[in-house]
């Protein structure tokens, strides 16, 4: 049976331009996925959803009312405020309301406070940004490494513990000390919105693809030994793994009733009180369903994204085949990102077993996942509390 | 008779203003004459009191432009909702940046004015570059406001979800650390005293608030109890000459081991609270991002005088003042493990303040406008100050 190429299973991958003909070119006769399907760059990191548009946030030139000081960050000025209003809320002393009239707090309408005026930096531009995050890539990696997700125990969901362990691998298999930090507000936290995210020093990075520009800019890389050719073919597997397995995670914690009020809603509302815990797990949810129909995936049943895992699974069992790692004797950000997913989905016990059933079926992926987990995981369990542990035990997601 | 006349014409105007003060008549006029009719009483007197009633519903359409941002607030208003001066008000902005909304109910006593209770339900953002914080407010508010001899208090319910985020990217990580979602259910007091004549530019009297908090008891996951207090003197000297001396202060103390919230601690500085400083720019900050501390104090010294020269007396010019101030406060954290002397000496250590002069314009009874000349002292590394000229607008000022 012909191998699968990443561009056969994904939809709608097409019209990509040709490699140049080499060994590993026979194998497949299209090529590049599109540009912008690339991970983007850590210069412009993907900016965090947001349920309408906005417009761009440029900082406005600073406002300077006459005499005051020269320095870096001009101060705005105080705000006029409309009769009855303060200038600032429940933070500051006390609070003053209108008495007797019926009054919105004071605070509901006062004119907002003006936006940040740029200072030392500040209002940087992509080009400033990018070249600050130049500078900083000049320093080594320092030892108080954090990468941060969600609470193990009882907050964290499928896809997000699968690209944290993703990134936790990839940061082992590159030989740099991070510790893991559980936040319950760690989604809040990250820039972009989503975990797991790395504090390195002054600067905050989220999500595998970043990462490894970050650490590619300090000075470590897995897949330097590759070709243009392979490199090409390693960031289609990369997004064959985000666009199908990752898709199917979240369609199976968010879009399927019956694993959404079992094990979603109560493990992602579990950090706050009540009814936080349910306008937090619905927004969220109707967030991701909104996402899932603008891709097309609202109207899949469950066989069928079972199906579309199966057949990513098959793709990347081909590619493995016999060989350690998928690009032979070295592993690359590809070996982590499916030894993340697939990892945690073989570990990771749901309402069924089909998920993880469709991954058994291909002994060399779940030899792959002993392999690294025993290869980069296993030394490291004494002197940690915060590493995601991938041990042996099936860990449960149950409540 | 003329004895009578004066009281019956002093009541009378009483009740004027009492029933112009429910706030559900356009105007109330008083005609006081003698009885007529059949059943007039001999010397009697008839007093009538003419109103014209506000209409049913009311509404308003503003615009405003602020710094970097334009809004669009449209106001409504059922001034007489069941008959008993119940007010209810809705106000809905809509900005280039940020959305907010309020519905609010109000109810006093029939008969007793001072007594009333209301219910807010609202929808607030705001932006607060000093900390690269934004915060989003979505709560509910149960208030009542009753007397009790020269005081006035305050006791109010609230149930506010709280969502906080980062301005900018680069946001420093303490305050990237506080961004997410809370609950706070508050129960809190407030019991004011005010025997000034005016609340802005008052040439005698004082004022005294004291206000507490108690959050976590009635739900949410923020515990800690707040208290602050204001306190302010003022005492006319000769010549129109007003000297006034405000104290203020205020500490959060968490409550259990979960750490204070940026958005619940105190801010210190700007032209407001201590002059000669930005705004709210004193105290622990981490990269530039102001982080508020939990126990406070603010100090002022003010002395009023008419403009020089007294341009415009009698109108215009009467509406400014002249003042020299000297303002001084101290902000800080109380997670450092000492007690509470330990935490008085660190009040008591390194304090801020600065002196000057300048002008202010009174808004009508609500607002004033200053300008100042300042020269702030006592600075420590981290402040921000705001030297030279200043320019502040706001109700409440140290």
């Amino acid at each position: 049976m012909p191998p699968l190429h990443p561009t056969q299973v994904l939809p709608g991958c097409s019209a990509v331009p040709a490699l140049p003909t080499g060994p590993a070119a026979q194998k497949r006769p299209e090529a590049l996925p599109p540009l912008s399907l690339l991970p983007p760059d850590p210069a412009e990191p993907d900016p965090r959803p947001r349920p309408r548009p906005r417009r761009a946030r440029r900082p406005a030139a600073p406002t300077r009312p006459a005499g005051e000081r020269a320095r870096p960050r001009a101060p705005p000025r105080a705000p006029p405020r409309a009769a009855g209003r303060r200038s600032r809320g429940g933070a500051g002393p006390g609070c003053s309301r209108p008495r007797g009239a019926a009054s919105v707090p004071a605070r509901a309408l006062r004119p907002p406070g003006p936006a940040r005026p740029p200072q030392r930096g500040r209002a940087m531009s992509l080009v400033a940004e990018a070249f600050m995050n130049q500078l900083a890539a000049a320093e080594p990696w320092p030892e108080n490494a954090a990468l941060y997700q969600q609470l193990k125990e009882d907050q964290i969901l499928l896809s997000d513990n699968a690209s944290s362990l993703a990134v936790q691998a990839f940061l082992q298999m590159c030989n740099l000390p991070v510790r893991v930090v559980c936040r319950a507000n760690a989604e809040y936290m990250s820039p972009s919105g989503k975990v797991p995210f790395i504090h390195v020093g002054n600067q905050v990075v989220s999500e595998l693809g970043p990462i490894v520009q970050f650490v590619k800019a300090k000075g470590h890389s897995l897949s330097d030994g590759l070709d243009e050719v392979q490199k090409a073919e390693m960031k289609a597997y990369m997004e064959l793994v985000n666009n199908m397995l990752l898709t199917a995670e979240l369609y199976l914690q968010w879009c399927d009733d019956v694993t959404v009020e079992e094990i979603t809603h109560p493990r992602y509302g579990s950090p706050y009180p009540w009814p936080l815990n349910r306008i937090l797990a619905y927004q969220k949810q109707w967030e991701i369903r909104r996402k899932m129909k603008a891709i097309g995936w609202a109207g899949k049943s469950l066989e069928q994204v079972l199906e579309d895992v199966d057949q990513c699974c098959q793709a990347l069992s081909q590619r493995l085949g016999t060989q350690p790692y998928f690009f032979n004797k070295q592993p690359t950000e590809l070996d982590a990102l499916v030894f993340g997913h697939l990892f945690t989905i073989l570990t990771t016990q749901l309402t069924t077993d089909e998920l993880s059933e469709k991954v058994k079926n291909y002994g060399n992926l779940t030899a792959f996942c002993r392999r690294i987990e025993q290869q980069y995981f296993e030394g490291h369990d004494k002197d940690n509390s915060g590493t995601a542990a991938p041990r042996s035990a099936k860990r449960s997601l149950l409540r | 008779v003329c004895e009578i006349m004066d009281e019956v014409m002093r009541k009378s105007h009483e009740a004027r203003e009492k029933l112009l003060r429910l706030g559900i008549f356009r105007q109330v006029e008083v005609l006081i004459d003698t009885c007529q009719g059949d059943d007039a009483l001999p010397n009697g007197l008839d007093v009538t009191f003419e109103v014209t009633e506000l209409r049913r519903l009311t509404g308003s359409y503003n615009t405003m432009v602020g710094n970097n941002e334009g809004s669009m607030v449209l106001g409504l208003k059922f001034p007489n909702l069941f008959g008993r001066a119940e007010k209810v008000t809705f106000q809905f902005s809509y900005g280039t940046k940020e959305t907010s909304y309020g519905l609010s109910f109000f109810k006093p006593q029939p008969g007793n004015f001072e007594r009333n209770f209301s219910v807010n339900l609202y929808k607030v953002t705001g932006q607060f570059p000093w900390s690269s914080l934004r915060e989003t407010d979505r709560g509910i508010s149960t208030e009542l406001n009753f007397p009790i001899w020269k005081t006035n208090h305050t006791l109010k319910w609230e149930g506010v979800w709280r969502e906080l985020g980062c301005l900018a990217r680069t946001a420093s990580f303490s305050v990237r650390e506080e961004s997410g979602h809370s609950l706070k259910s508050s129960l809190s007091h407030a019991m004011v005293i005010d025997s000034r004549n005016s609340t802005i530019l008052p040439k005698r009297g004082a004022l005294l608030k004291i206000n507490q908090e108690l959050a976590g008891y009635t739900g949410g996951d923020m515990r800690f109890l707040k208290e602050d207090f204001e306190f302010q003197l003022n005492k006319q000297l000769l010549w129109d000459l007003v000297f006034s001396a405000s104290l203020w202060g205020g500490m959060l103390v968490p409550i259990g081991d979960k750490p204070s919230s940026i958005a619940d601690r105190f801010y210190l500085g700007g032209p407001t609270s201590v002059r000669g400083f930005s705004m709210y720019s004193i105290g622990p900050q981490n990269e530039g991002d102001y982080l508020g501390g939990d126990a406070y104090w603010a100090g002022g010294l003010h002395l009023y005088t008419p403009l020089p020269f007294r341009p415009g007396r009698g109108g215009f010019g009467d509406l400014f003042r002249t003042h020299f101030f000297l303002n001084a406060g101290n902000l800080c954290n109380l997670n450092y493990g000492g007690g509470p002397r330990a935490h008085l000496q660190k009040l008591a250590e390194y304090i801020r303040w600065s002196y000057g002069a300048g002008i202010v314009l009174r808004l009508g009874n609500i607002a004033r406008l200053e300008l100042n000349y300042c020269f702030p002292m006592g600075v420590q590394s981290g402040d921000r100050i705001c030297d030279g000229v200043q320019f502040g607008a706001g109700i409440r000022f140290l």
